[in-house]
């Protein structure tokens, strides 16, 4: 048996529902008292809840059950979700999250943790007692969440559901018991008739006892809406055959039912008018009439056009329950239902086969290209554009929106402003904006170090601010966008800014740096990332910020990033962090030097040229480029390369940030698609190269931490002329 | 899961002892429907000695009760105990193992 | 993990152990069979510039790039000389984080060897002219001695890794 699948199934669904109910209770906290937040609440509670109760984590149950009680009465309009609810619906929140965390790790919940859930119940107490004058002001209200049905109904609170499910056959071998969605959908009504469907329990031979044969026809009588029901079927529902008709749909709504189902329609037609769904005269009717038209005008009619002809039903409510038909599947295509969960893990393997694929055609390439048949060629060609394509669209199956992870900063400033007593807002800018999934697990630690460091350091207290006649609240702002097929995240705050002068003073104490260096405006603010220059010691606005600063800088340089600073006194910082889109599969740009082959990513280079057809800054290594002065390295040089005979040296010429430099190379092949191959913990000290790939050939080649490189010829041109840096400083201006 | 079986004048009756559930259906299938020949002209299950039961224990038991008709054998549930009905009420199967006078 | 013949002993129980053996120069060294995943002929090294002695570059195993050791050098000897008996002895071992898959340079590949752990001696204090610390023991075999060694410390990650940083500054 293995419940593995489902159960996993929750775990993810809850996370997701876990964070959504976040970000729906921190809107609140933010003046949102839209009821649909309110409901998105409930829902989030309530699912959490329901399949919980579905594998039997009975702690979840009953603490979500408590505050699901309280949000229902939120939703009733019988109480008002005040800034004091709110604060214990967060913890709430992140008990719910413990309680599922725990049933993840197969953990009891130890007795702290429940005297800590306890606590909470008891918290919200309060709410849960009706305050008898509210209650009587507000019952008319009581409505608000139910959508109108139709304007010639009456109001009722027993809404009759017909649900009509075939299971999988592999149900029960699953793990999964329909008895338990009994159970869960009698949470939300009562169950008025059930007929188990017995017709498809096959002959002797063919029975397999873990097989389920069974169908079910159940009539509920529930105020739930069809979502809440068709939760009920959330870990079933793809195996599954569903069909709910909601209260008060016409005749025709069941007449289809029955025509879908496998069953003999005469026994179906019976259930149904065994459970009051419809009288046995109107399906008889219905049938009957449906039959002939289709017999007299070779088509078949409309059941509804049939149903008003014969005026067993008023035109109106026709209309209503089609639309109603109509809204529910709106709902479902423009909703969550046009997700499919995925396995990370599966997903992962489909990306480096399509390396592997990316790989090989090159190898296809090589080949074709020294056969040099047309034909050959012109097919491998377009091979390689398909392969591209696929590519392409693979990586953007792992891409996600970095708002989910920026959405967590909400809370984080919220809690955080209010235990250091400060007033800070966050906005998020172009949270759709997409990144690869290893990526973002990997941002989250640096972006919560700067954005904490903001909120520490950079915001100014309340008096300070006010003093300095900026507004009382402070303002971090997280903003993502692309930028030639980089990312760039940006985290500005308006507080307190860099003081260029202090950090110099300060390294210069520190010996970082020596008195009289001369230093760009960005080399300077880069001196934060030093671990030098983290002491305890107070230095107003950088007080702290030094503080594991160096360790956020390696982690972005990780990622193949980089980080940039730019800050004013008094006006406040912005950091801005520059990631490539995937780590995976690169556009690279194969050199050689030495007899090693080098791969530079495309979207770093300018260009290439012939080192010789360049004028060179004497005594430097520099040379000039239309007029500009770039600093070069030469690969051979600094990895100590053995030269080759006869080369004419290229210099490939790059760019990251702001920064430009030349990258002497002996030989110049072309561009090519590459798979990142992490060169593991062994290399780690190895600096200038990123990575490693295969080449189509099967060798192996080095992909070069471009950023790094630059680094190298920029100080070196630095250390060797310090006129250079004045320069490049006014370029950089 | 363990099935021992009586038999009186025209009556079979199979009592169950242990849980009716999916890890023991398959074992159960063999035993129950073994030389079913040998057994009476009318089968009863005694089932108040069972545990735990599930929908794949009901549906075993829905079978075998269209098994049996089919050599002509009406199957009944002579004993059962609370867990066991409230799960067949609940799948509103309880009737069709009531005693056929 | 370092004095694994003597707790054994201590137990008297019969433990047979598998290792491959293998020569580096005229030295016979061997590594439980069970740490190794695979021989393959050598071809196609890339070097990886600015690397110590030991560190001979990487391959592409397969599509994995693997880094390949000299463990000739990693012993203190001389470093191997390619020959036509070369081979990479491709080792995986297993580390408290993760998974490491080395390859190791050797002149040539002997047998696989079946040692009851009382024919294996402990590593001898000195002598053996290599750390102690890499050798697990000394099986002997046919009059000749056969270094067992250990092959997470021998090719400890981490000491490899600082190696390289040390070279590199």
């Amino acid at each position: 048996m293995n419940l593995d699948g489902a159960l996993q199934t929750f775990f993810a669904e809850a996370e997701d529902f876990l964070n959504s109910m976040e970000a729906a209770l921190l809107r609140m906290d933010e003046g949102d008292t839209d009821m649909e937040t309110i409901n998105e609440i409930f829902r989030a509670a309530h699912t959490i809840k329901g399949s919980a109760g579905l594998f039997g984590l009975n702690d979840i149950v009953s603490f979500t059950h408590i505050v699901e009680n309280v949000l229902d009465r939120a939703r009733d309009e019988k109480i008002v979700i005040s800034s004091d609810l709110l604060s214990i619906f967060l913890p709430c929140r992140d008990h719910i999250a413990v309680l599922v965390e725990n049933a993840r790790q197969e953990q009891e919940n130890d007795a702290a943790c429940l005297a800590q859930g306890k606590a909470l119940l008891d918290s919200l107490q309060p709410w849960l007692e009706a305050a008898p004058q509210q209650v009587a002001a507000n019952v008319p209200a009581a409505s608000v969440a139910t959508t109108h049905a139709s304007n010639s109904d009456v109001e009722t609170n027993h809404e009759a559901w017909h649900i009509s499910v075939r299971f999988g056959p592999d149900l029960l071998r699953n793990g999964m018991d329909p008895l338990s969605i009994l159970r869960y959908l009698r949470t939300l009504g009562e169950i008025s008739h059930i007929t188990t469907i017995t017709e498809h329990l096959p002959a002797f031979d063919d029975y397999d006892p873990e097989q389920l044969y069974l169908g079910f026809e159940i009539t509920l009588i529930s105020n739930a809406s069809q979502q809440q029901i068709e939760d009920a079927f959330m870990f079933v529902r793809e195996e599954s055959e569903l069909k709910i008709i909601p209260p008060r749909s016409n005749i025709e709504a069941y007449v289809n039912l029955i025509k879908s189902l496998p069953e003999n329609t005469q026994r179906l037609g019976e259930i149904l008018v065994k459970s009051h769904a419809i009288t046995f005269q109107e399906l008889e009717a219905a049938l009957a009439t449906q039959k002939s038209q289709a017999k007299s005008s070779g088509a078949v009619g409309m059941l509804g056009n049939i149903l008003i002809e014969e005026q067993s039903v008023p035109a109106e409510i026709v209309n209503a329950a089609l639309d109603k038909q109509k809204k529910v599947s709106e709902k479902k295509t423009s909703g969550e239902n046009r997700f499919i969960r995925v396995d990370a893990e599966r997903l992962d393997i489909l990306i480096n086969l399509i390396g592997e694929l990316v790989i090989n055609r090159q190898r296809v390439d090589l080949l074709s290209s020294k056969m040099g048949n047309p034909t050959l060629i012109e097919a491998v060609t377009s091979m390689g554009n398909f392969t591209e394509a696929i590519r392409d669209a693979a990586l953007t199956l792992r891409m996600v929106p970095i708002g989910d992870t920026f959405q967590k900063f909400k809370r984080v400033v919220r809690d955080t402003a209010k235990s250091i007593g400060k007033e800070i807002e966050l906005e998020i800018e172009g949270a759709e904006t997409e990144l690869d999934r290893s990526m973002v697990e990997k941002l989250n630690d640096p972006l919560m170090h700067i954005v904490r460091n903001a909120m520490d350091h950079g915001i100014e207290a309340i008096a300070v601010r006010q003093e300095r006649g900026k507004s009382s609240s402070g303002t971090i702002k997280l903003t993502a966008r692309h930028d030639a097929g980089n990312i760039v995240i940006g985290i500005h705050d308006d507080g307190g800014g860099l003081d260029i002068e202090r950090i110099r003073k300060k390294a210069i104490a520190n010996g970082i740096l020596e008195e009289g260096e001369h230093l760009t405006r960005q080399e300077l603010f880069q001196l934060i990332f030093h671990p030098g220059l983290s002491t305890a010691e107070q230095v107003t606005n950088l007080s702290g910020r030094g503080v594991g600063m160096d360790v956020v800088k390696r982690n972005i340089e990780e990622l193949q990033g980089g980080i940039e600073i730019e800050s004013e006194v008094g006006v406040g910082t912005s950091f801005s962090i520059r990631l490539p889109l995937t780590l995976a599969i690169i556009d690279g740009f194969h050199v050689t030097a030495g007899h090693i082959d080098f791969i530079v990513p495309q979207n770093t280079i300018l260009e290439c040229v012939d080192l010789n057809s360049l004028m060179h800054v004497q005594g430097q290594n520099c040379v000039n480029l239309r007029g500009e002065q770039v600093p070069y390295i030469r690969l051979r040089e600094i990895f100590s390369l053995e030269p080759k005979d006869h080369s004419r040296e290229k210099i490939v010429v790059v760019q990251f940030g702001e920064k430009r430099a030349g990258i002497v190379v002996d030989e110049l092949h072309g561009e090519i698609q590459t798979v990142v191959k992490p060169m593991g913990p062994i290399f780690q000290a190895l600096k200038g190269i990123g990575g490693s790939s295969l080449l189509g050939t099967g060798a192996v080649s080095l992909i070069l931490d471009v950023q790094q490189l630059i680094g190298f010829a920029i100080n070196r041109e630095h250390l060797r002329n310090n006129a250079f840096s004045v320069s490049a400083q006014e370029q950089e201006q | 899961m363990n099935i021992s079986r009586k038999k009186s004048k025209d009556t079979s009756t199979l009592i169950f002892e242990g849980d009716l559930t999916i890890y023991y259906v398959a074992q159960i299938k063999d035993e129950l429907f073994a030389d079913y020949e040998k057994l009476a002209d009318r089968v009863a299950f005694d089932l108040s000695s069972v545990g735990e039961i599930d929908t794949a224990g009901v549906q075993l038991l829905l079978f075998a009760k269209k098994f049996f008709s089919s050599v002509r054998r009406p199957l009944f549930i002579s004993k059962s105990n609370e867990s066991v009905e409230s799960v067949l009420t609940a799948l509103d199967v309880n009737t069709q193992f009531a005693i056929e006078s | 993990m370092n004095q694994p013949s003597r707790q054994k002993k201590a137990q008297s129980v019969e433990v047979i152990k598998q290792y491959l053996t293998f020569r580096i120069g005229n030295e016979n060294y061997g590594l439980e069979l069970s740490q190794t995943r695979e021989i393959i002929e050598y071809s196609g090294i890339t070097e990886v510039p600015l690397m110590p002695n030991f560190l001979r570059g990487v391959i592409n195993l397969r599509g994995e790039v693997v880094p390949v050791i000299d463990l000739a050098v990693r012993l203190g000897r001389k470093p191997i000389e390619v020959q036509k008996r070369t081979c990479i002895i491709v080792v995986e071992l297993q580390n408290s984080e993760q998974n490491h898959v080395l390859g190791l340079l050797a002149d040539s590949v002997s047998e696989v060897i079946d040692m009851n752990d009382d024919n294996i001696e402990d590593a001898p204090s000195f002598g053996a002219n290599i750390r102690a610390d890499f050798i697990q023991g000394i099986a002997k075999r046919d009059d000749e001695f056969v270094v067992l060694l250990d092959a997470n410390s021998a090719l400890s990650i981490r000491e490899l890794a600082h190696l390289v940083e040390a070279q590199l500054q």
